[in-house]
């Protein structure tokens, strides 16, 4: 009972609705969505690399690669998402982040889309398009880090004739090449 | 705007109807009319009579067994309506759909196949003030309608 009433005594000393935009309670310093609050995704497009990673832990099936004329795009439908924040933990490169922004409200279903669209590289025999040209640099670059020095030029090499080509040409090609297919898996 | 109009927008009635899901975001419909978040201080009003309403906030993915109802239940309220879809379930069916994207055979798809949706909330479930920020536009789409 004395709980109560102390509690009764608080609500007449200070107002407990909150400010809509700002959301702050009045007289304190404490904001209601906090900075790590899960609301809009926005990539980072300098480092978003097109890897997919996202779009195959997402668990909802809400991120799609869509891959047409040399561009892939990856599209989040925020209809569909319900803001785990997997795909933020899984990204490799930390391109993708979900912002606090919370007032996604639309009068357009097709206004629900955050996209973002990556160049493709092509097969230099076939002239299939493979991956992104950003993820095959990335590739390159994180396998040769953590290689010796003696192997490391070598690798280099096999590389740039490699990762230049699709996987049904590597398997053709690999004799004419000199390379094994598996060689770097 | 004649005074009618005006009357209207400034005190909005919403009636919330449920046709399925997981009942998180009815839990969130009943906190924005709490004290903390009131939206009775901008003049909403939550009421358990579609022909009072002139917002209707629908919830859930629609079953089937909840189509012939929800229909029924748009066609109560009087003109001018304004629906609005809150939550991933009632914009695409949410996880409620299967993982390839195949229909769910309970389902009569989201609620813009059974009733014309005016406003859309994402969110699973959508914030209280996301809600608040959702009636605001569905007020908008109320003033332009006669």
């Amino acid at each position: 009972m004395v709980i109560l009433i102390k509690e009764l005594l608080k609500n007449i000393k200070q107002c407990i609705t909150i400010d809509y935009p700002a959301g702050t309670w009045p007289g304190k310093k404490y904001s209601q969505i906090v900075a790590y609050g899960r609301g809009m995704h926005e990539f980072d497009e300098e480092k978003c690399v097109g890897c997919g990673a996202c779009a195959s832990m997402c668990s909802n099936k809400t991120i799609k690669l869509i891959d047409e004329e040399g561009k892939r795009t990856v599209s989040i439908y925020l209809g569909r998402c319900i803001f785990c924040g997997k795909c933020q933990d899984i990204c490799p490169e930390k391109a993708l982040k979900l912002t606090p922004k919370y007032e996604l409200a639309n009068i357009d279903k097709e206004k629900l889309y955050v996209k973002n669209s990556l160049d493709m590289a092509k097969c230099e025999s076939c002239g299939k398009f493979i991956f992104t040209e950003k993820q095959i640099n990335t590739v390159k670059n994180k396998v040769l880090e953590n290689l010796k020095p003696e192997t490391k030029e070598k690798v280099r090499f096999d590389m740039e004739k490699y990762l230049k080509l699709c996987p049904d040409c590597r398997k053709t090609l690999s004799f004419k090449l000199e390379i094994h297919p598996r060689k770097l898996y | 705007m004649n005074l009618k109009q005006k009357a209207r927008i400034y005190s909005p009635w919403v009636f919330h109807a449920h046709a399925g899901g997981c009942n998180n975001c009815d839990i969130e419909i009943a906190a924005v009319f709490s004290p903390r978040f009131d939206a009775e201080r901008m003049g909403i009003k939550l009421k358990n009579n579609p022909r009072h309403a002139d917002i209707l906030l629908v919830t859930g993915p629609v079953p089937k067994q909840v189509e012939s109802a929800l229909k029924r239940i748009y066609e109560q309220t009087p003109n001018p309506k304004v629906v609005v879809a809150v939550g991933s379930c009632a914009i695409d069916c949410g996880p409620y759909n299967y993982d390839n994207g195949s229909e769910n055979y309970a389902l009569a798809g989201p609620v813009n196949k059974v009733i014309p949706v005016d406003v859309y909330i994402p969110g699973c479930p959508p914030r209280p003030e996301a809600i608040i920020h959702g009636l605001a536009l569905a007020l908008e789409q109320l003033a332009l309608k006669r």
